[in-house]
């Protein structure tokens, strides 16, 4: 039998109880009105720099046992999962020997125009995930920061290229990641010719595509891509599929996108510097 | 143990829950849902320490958790402070039997989850995005049912100590 000791009566709890919650809506308030910013960004990032040694510890003892747990809990879906796989993969082979093909033509039609292309690329800073909240929090920590070169608004994608979402807060060796599913900005988005936003959906794990000025249907398994237009992302960047076979209604369109990323089995990152040359500014010497 | 040192203990007790639940509970997701080991923290705590501490105690490790997570600072201290006023509430019918404690975490849990919920949604966050909203809010409940119940063994001595006036 548990027997808990006697002292202040719950009645009079009543003041600091109120006291705290009103405590607690400030915090909030200041907080979302600060954009996570001045003092509590700064608190947040000093914690975030106490913890993350601890988290990259258990990360590194954890994930095995984690992946094993995750492997049991979906071994009925493997097999099914595999053969998908397979199939995957013969596409891909195919596509790799046709663009090898391209690009032979291409280096030869380059020779013949002598052009010189500006091939200056993205860089990339993998990461690891290292820390999440709960089920009800979908952002997640990864273990660089703003001293690797990662800066908030930075886009993040997987490891096969596929969209994840928006760097949201960074401290020196960490940062937090918004996914695409939490993120309250839409991204501009492009499905053939047609341009729209895409943006989440509440209680569901499918984002929204919205065309204001839809050219014509769109067919279920179409692959929507990062805009030319997205101000916040590079162009091109895979971020899912048309969910249903959709017709415009008037000029618009709506339609479910399932995205190709699942947050919760992400265990590397990549973080985009994006636009390019968006870096810190080295430091001053004396 | 002195009511001091059992406070100083239930601190650190609940900050060392929100390391672990970020650094490893967070990470054993079944079926999309994690356990919440501070939220547990707090409603077993309560049932320990003495009422004022309890409040306070559940107000910090939410203060605590809400600097891990990228949520409004503060949701998470709300729904841990009003979690742990009604477990100190609950104290009463709960010392009864570890089954009514059960049934108490799973109650509190429940609550707690959906304070979150309704308090992330005023405040515009994010609790409500992704799919299998039904299953995490009700399987998280049935999770740390199932922790406290591999938790008792370790924390039954301490939870059965009788305090000192």
């Amino acid at each position: 039998m548990i027997r808990p000791p006697d002292g202040v009566r719950p009645e009079r709890l009543a003041p600091t109880l109120i006291t705290l919650i009103v405590l607690s809506l400030l915090l909030m308030t200041l907080d979302i009105r600060s954009s996570g910013g001045g003092l509590v960004g700064t608190v947040r990032g000093g914690v975030q720099e106490l913890i993350g040694p601890v988290q990259r510890v258990l990360d590194a003892v954890v994930t095995p046992v984690a992946d094993f747990v995750e492997g049991l809990a979906g071994v009925a879906g493997l097999r099914d999962e595999n053969a998908r796989l397979v199939q995957q993969l013969a596409v891909a082979e195919a596509q790799v020997a046709s663009i090898e093909e391209l690009q032979a033509r291409l280096k030869v039609l380059e020779e013949l125009h002598q052009l010189q292309l500006n091939t200056g690329e993205l860089l990339r800073t993998p990461a690891n995930v290292i820390g999440r909240v709960d089920a009800f929090d979908p952002t997640f920590r990864i273990s660089k920061g703003g001293d690797q070169g990662v800066l908030v608004g930075h886009p993040v994608i997987d490891t096969r290229g596929y969209l994840v979402g928006r760097v949201s807060a960074v401290s020196a060796n960490y940062a937090i990641v918004v996914p695409l599913s939490a993120s309250d900005q839409a991204v501009t988005v492009s499905v053939g010719d047609q341009v729209g936003t895409l943006e989440h959906q509440l209680a569901s794990s499918r984002l929204l595509l919205q065309v204001f000025e839809a050219t014509g249907p769109m067919k279920a398994g179409t692959e929507v891509v990062t805009s030319a237009q997205a101000v916040n992302f590079p162009p091109g960047v895979p971020v899912g599929r048309i969910a249903e076979d959709a017709r415009p209604d008037g000029n618009a369109l709506v339609v479910p996108v399932d995205p190709y990323v699942s947050v919760d089995s992400l265990r590397i990152v990549v973080v985009l510097t994006w636009p390019a040359g968006d870096v810190l500014p080295a430091p001053e010497g004396p | 143990m002195s009511s001091k040192r059992k406070v100083l203990a239930a601190l650190i007790l609940v900050l060392v829950a929100v390391i672990v639940q970020t650094g490893v509970l967070a990470r054993f997701r079944i079926f999309g849902v994690a356990p919440d080991l501070v939220l547990l923290a707090v409603i077993l705590l309560a049932h320990t320490v003495q009422p004022m501490a309890a409040l306070l105690i559940g107000f910090t490790g939410g203060l605590a958790f809400d600097l891990t997570g990228n949520t409004a600072l503060g949701l998470r201290a709300l729904v841990c402070t009003v979690v742990a006023y009604l477990a100190i509430r609950t104290r009463p019918r709960t010392e009864v039997s570890y089954p009514a404690l059960g049934v108490a975490v799973v109650a509190l849990s429940l609550g707690g989850v959906l304070l979150l919920l309704l308090v992330s949604t005023l405040f515009g966050q994010s609790a409500l995005s992704g799919g299998g909203l039904f299953r995490r809010v009700s399987m998280l409940p049935l999770y740390n049912l199932a922790l406290a119940a591999a938790l008792f063994p370790f924390l039954g001595r301490w939870l059965r100590e009788e305090p000192r006036h």
